[in-house]
Protein backbone atom coordinates (compact mmCIF):
# COMPACT_ATOMS: atom_id res chain seq x y z
CA UNK A 1 0.00 0.00 0.00
CA UNK A 2 1.35 3.43 -0.95
CA UNK A 3 1.26 6.40 1.41
CA UNK A 4 -1.03 8.08 -1.14
CA UNK A 5 -3.61 5.30 -0.62
CA UNK A 6 -3.38 5.51 3.14
CA UNK A 7 -4.06 9.25 2.94
CA UNK A 8 -7.20 8.58 0.94
CA UNK A 9 -8.35 6.00 3.49
CA UNK A 10 -7.72 8.44 6.36
CA UNK A 11 -9.71 11.16 4.58
CA UNK A 12 -12.65 8.82 4.05
CA UNK A 13 -12.60 7.56 7.64
CA UNK A 14 -12.29 11.13 8.93
CA UNK A 15 -15.29 12.26 6.89
CA UNK A 16 -17.29 9.33 8.17
CA UNK A 17 -16.54 10.23 11.80
CA UNK A 18 -17.34 13.87 11.17
CA UNK A 19 -20.72 12.94 9.72
CA UNK A 20 -21.38 11.05 12.94
CA UNK A 21 -20.58 14.25 14.83
CA UNK A 22 -17.07 13.28 15.96
CA UNK A 23 -15.03 16.23 14.75
CA UNK A 24 -12.12 15.44 17.08
CA UNK A 25 -11.40 12.18 15.26
CA UNK A 26 -11.52 13.95 11.88
CA UNK A 27 -9.08 16.53 13.22
CA UNK A 28 -6.75 13.84 14.59
CA UNK A 29 -6.78 11.91 11.34
CA UNK A 30 -6.15 15.09 9.35
CA UNK A 31 -3.19 15.85 11.61
CA UNK A 32 -1.79 12.38 11.03
CA UNK A 33 -2.39 12.72 7.28
CA UNK A 34 -0.28 15.87 7.49
CA UNK A 35 2.68 13.72 8.53
CA UNK A 36 2.30 11.78 5.29
CA UNK A 37 2.46 14.90 3.11
CA UNK A 38 5.19 14.74 0.51
CA UNK A 39 5.70 10.98 0.85
CA UNK A 40 2.92 9.83 -1.48
CA UNK A 41 5.09 7.56 -3.58
CA UNK A 42 6.71 5.69 -0.70
CA UNK A 43 5.16 2.50 0.57
CA UNK A 44 3.44 2.76 3.93
CA UNK A 45 5.72 0.10 5.41
CA UNK A 46 8.85 1.88 4.20
CA UNK A 47 7.73 5.26 5.48
CA UNK A 48 6.50 4.02 8.85
CA UNK A 49 9.70 2.05 9.38
CA UNK A 50 11.62 5.29 8.88
CA UNK A 51 9.34 6.99 11.41
CA UNK A 52 9.83 4.19 13.91
CA UNK A 53 13.59 4.23 13.43
CA UNK A 54 13.83 8.01 13.83
CA UNK A 55 11.74 7.96 17.00
CA UNK A 56 13.68 5.04 18.48
CA UNK A 57 16.97 6.79 17.74
CA UNK A 58 15.76 9.83 19.62
CA UNK A 59 14.68 7.78 22.62
CA UNK A 60 18.06 6.00 22.73
CA UNK B 1 -7.26 13.27 20.15
CA UNK B 2 -4.35 11.28 21.52
CA UNK B 3 -2.19 8.65 19.89
CA UNK B 4 -3.89 5.85 21.85
CA UNK B 5 -7.21 6.66 20.16
CA UNK B 6 -5.52 6.97 16.78
CA UNK B 7 -3.86 3.60 17.30
CA UNK B 8 -7.21 2.03 18.10
CA UNK B 9 -8.69 3.49 14.87
CA UNK B 10 -5.88 1.92 12.89
CA UNK B 11 -6.50 -1.41 14.60
CA UNK B 12 -10.19 -1.22 13.71
CA UNK B 13 -9.20 -0.41 10.14
CA UNK B 14 -6.91 -3.42 10.08
CA UNK B 15 -9.77 -5.67 11.14
CA UNK B 16 -12.05 -4.11 8.54
CA UNK B 17 -9.54 -4.55 5.74
CA UNK B 18 -8.74 -8.06 6.84
CA UNK B 19 -12.37 -9.12 6.86
CA UNK B 20 -12.83 -7.47 3.44
CA UNK B 21 -10.06 -9.68 2.09
CA UNK B 22 -7.34 -6.98 1.87
CA UNK B 23 -4.90 -8.89 4.03
CA UNK B 24 -1.82 -7.21 2.56
CA UNK B 25 -3.19 -3.73 3.31
CA UNK B 26 -4.12 -4.88 6.81
CA UNK B 27 -0.55 -6.07 7.33
CA UNK B 28 0.77 -2.77 6.01
CA UNK B 29 -1.10 -0.99 8.78
CA UNK B 30 0.89 -3.04 11.30
CA UNK B 31 3.82 -0.75 10.58
CA UNK B 32 1.66 2.28 11.43
CA UNK B 33 0.53 0.75 14.72
CA UNK B 34 4.13 -0.18 15.58
CA UNK B 35 5.35 3.35 14.86
CA UNK B 36 2.73 4.73 17.24
CA UNK B 37 3.82 2.40 20.07
CA UNK B 38 5.28 4.21 23.04
CA UNK B 39 3.64 7.54 22.20
CA UNK B 40 0.11 6.66 23.38
CA UNK B 41 -0.17 9.56 25.80
CA UNK B 42 0.84 12.23 23.33
CA UNK B 43 -1.64 14.16 21.24
CA UNK B 44 -1.61 13.35 17.54
CA UNK B 45 -0.47 16.91 16.83
CA UNK B 46 2.49 16.48 19.21
CA UNK B 47 3.41 13.16 17.66
CA UNK B 48 3.23 14.59 14.14
CA UNK B 49 5.27 17.71 14.83
CA UNK B 50 7.95 15.73 16.71
CA UNK B 51 8.17 13.14 13.96
CA UNK B 52 8.34 15.74 11.20
CA UNK B 53 11.27 17.34 12.98
CA UNK B 54 13.00 13.97 13.36
CA UNK B 55 12.59 13.18 9.68
CA UNK B 56 14.08 16.47 8.54
CA UNK B 57 17.51 16.03 6.96
CA UNK B 58 20.32 17.22 9.25
CA UNK B 59 21.36 20.84 8.68
CA UNK B 60 24.38 21.22 6.41
CA UNK B 61 27.68 21.28 8.23
CA UNK B 62 29.27 24.73 8.45
CA UNK B 63 32.24 25.33 6.20
CA UNK B 64 35.44 24.28 7.92
CA UNK B 65 37.32 27.23 9.36
CA UNK B 66 40.16 28.56 7.29
CA UNK B 67 43.44 26.83 7.99
CA UNK B 68 46.25 28.94 9.44
CA UNK B 69 47.84 28.75 5.98
CA UNK B 70 44.78 30.26 4.29
CA UNK B 71 44.48 32.95 6.92
CA UNK B 72 48.11 33.97 6.48
CA UNK B 73 47.83 33.95 2.69
CA UNK B 74 44.72 36.17 2.83
CA UNK B 75 46.48 38.48 5.29
CA UNK B 76 49.43 39.08 2.95
CA UNK B 77 47.36 39.38 -0.21
CA UNK B 78 45.17 42.00 1.50
CA UNK B 79 48.28 43.82 2.70
CA UNK B 80 49.97 43.86 -0.70
CA UNK B 81 46.84 44.94 -2.56
CA UNK B 82 45.97 47.42 0.18
CA UNK B 83 49.29 49.20 -0.39
CA UNK B 84 47.83 50.54 -3.64
CA UNK B 85 50.56 52.62 -5.31
CA UNK B 86 52.42 53.29 -2.06
CA UNK B 87 55.84 51.73 -2.67
CA UNK B 88 56.93 51.95 0.95
CA UNK B 89 53.80 50.20 2.24
CA UNK B 90 54.18 47.50 -0.43
CA UNK B 91 57.84 46.83 0.44
CA UNK B 92 56.97 46.69 4.13
CA UNK B 93 54.40 43.94 3.58
CA UNK B 94 56.83 42.11 1.31
CA UNK B 95 59.51 42.25 4.01
CA UNK B 96 57.07 40.87 6.59
CA UNK B 97 56.23 38.09 4.19
CA UNK B 98 59.90 37.20 3.65
CA UNK B 99 60.48 37.10 7.40
CA UNK B 100 57.40 34.98 8.15
CA UNK B 101 58.64 31.48 8.98
CA UNK B 102 55.16 29.96 8.60
CA UNK B 103 55.09 30.79 4.91
CA UNK B 104 56.69 28.21 2.68
CA UNK B 105 57.41 28.19 -1.03
CA UNK B 106 53.92 27.05 -2.08
CA UNK B 107 52.25 29.70 0.05
CA UNK B 108 54.43 32.44 -1.48
CA UNK B 109 53.42 31.19 -4.95
CA UNK B 110 49.76 31.27 -3.91
CA UNK B 111 50.15 34.83 -2.60
CA UNK B 112 51.80 35.96 -5.83
CA UNK B 113 49.02 34.43 -7.91
CA UNK B 114 46.30 35.92 -5.73
CA UNK B 115 48.03 39.32 -5.86
CA UNK B 116 47.97 39.08 -9.66
CA UNK B 117 44.45 37.64 -10.07
CA UNK B 118 42.33 39.27 -7.38
CA UNK B 119 41.94 42.78 -8.86
CA UNK B 120 40.65 41.36 -12.16
CA UNK B 121 38.94 38.23 -10.85
CA UNK B 122 41.28 36.19 -13.05
CA UNK B 123 42.19 32.56 -12.45
CA UNK B 124 45.47 32.18 -14.30
CA UNK B 125 48.04 30.28 -12.27
CA UNK B 126 51.67 31.27 -12.78
CA UNK B 127 54.40 28.78 -12.01
CA UNK B 128 57.51 30.08 -10.31
CA UNK B 129 60.90 28.47 -10.03
CA UNK B 130 61.67 29.95 -6.65
CA UNK B 131 60.41 32.22 -3.90
CA UNK B 132 62.74 34.93 -5.23
CA UNK B 133 61.07 34.67 -8.64
CA UNK B 134 57.64 35.06 -7.03
CA UNK B 135 58.80 38.15 -5.07
CA UNK B 136 60.26 39.63 -8.25
CA UNK B 137 57.01 38.96 -10.09
CA UNK B 138 55.00 40.76 -7.39
CA UNK B 139 57.36 43.75 -7.52
CA UNK B 140 57.01 43.98 -11.31
CA UNK B 141 53.22 43.79 -11.07
CA UNK B 142 53.24 46.46 -8.38
CA UNK B 143 55.30 48.81 -10.60
CA UNK B 144 53.09 48.12 -13.65
CA UNK B 145 49.93 48.86 -11.66
CA UNK B 146 51.40 51.98 -10.07
CA UNK B 147 52.45 53.30 -13.50
CA UNK B 148 49.05 52.55 -14.97
CA UNK B 149 47.37 54.20 -12.03
CA UNK B 150 49.50 57.30 -12.44
CA UNK B 151 48.65 57.46 -16.18
CA UNK B 152 44.96 57.28 -15.36
CA UNK B 153 45.35 60.08 -12.86
CA UNK B 154 47.02 62.28 -15.48
CA UNK B 155 44.27 61.55 -18.01
CA UNK B 156 41.65 62.28 -15.37
CA UNK B 157 43.27 65.62 -14.54
CA UNK B 158 43.51 66.59 -18.19
CA UNK B 159 39.91 65.70 -18.94
CA UNK B 160 38.66 67.52 -15.84
CA UNK B 161 40.57 70.72 -16.61
CA UNK B 162 38.90 71.04 -20.05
Amino acid sequence: MKVRDLRKVLKAVGRMHEQRGDKAVRKGLDAFANLLDGHDNESVVEFMERVEKARKARRA
Amino acid sequence: MNVRELRSIFQQLQELLSSAGSRQSARDLDSVVKALDGSENKTVEQFVSETKRLLEPPPPQPEPAATPDETAITHYVRGLLGAGDDREAFEEVLEDLRADKRIGKDQVFAIANAFFNEPTGGTYVFKFKSKAAAYEFMRKKFVERAQLDSKFKIIEKLTQSR
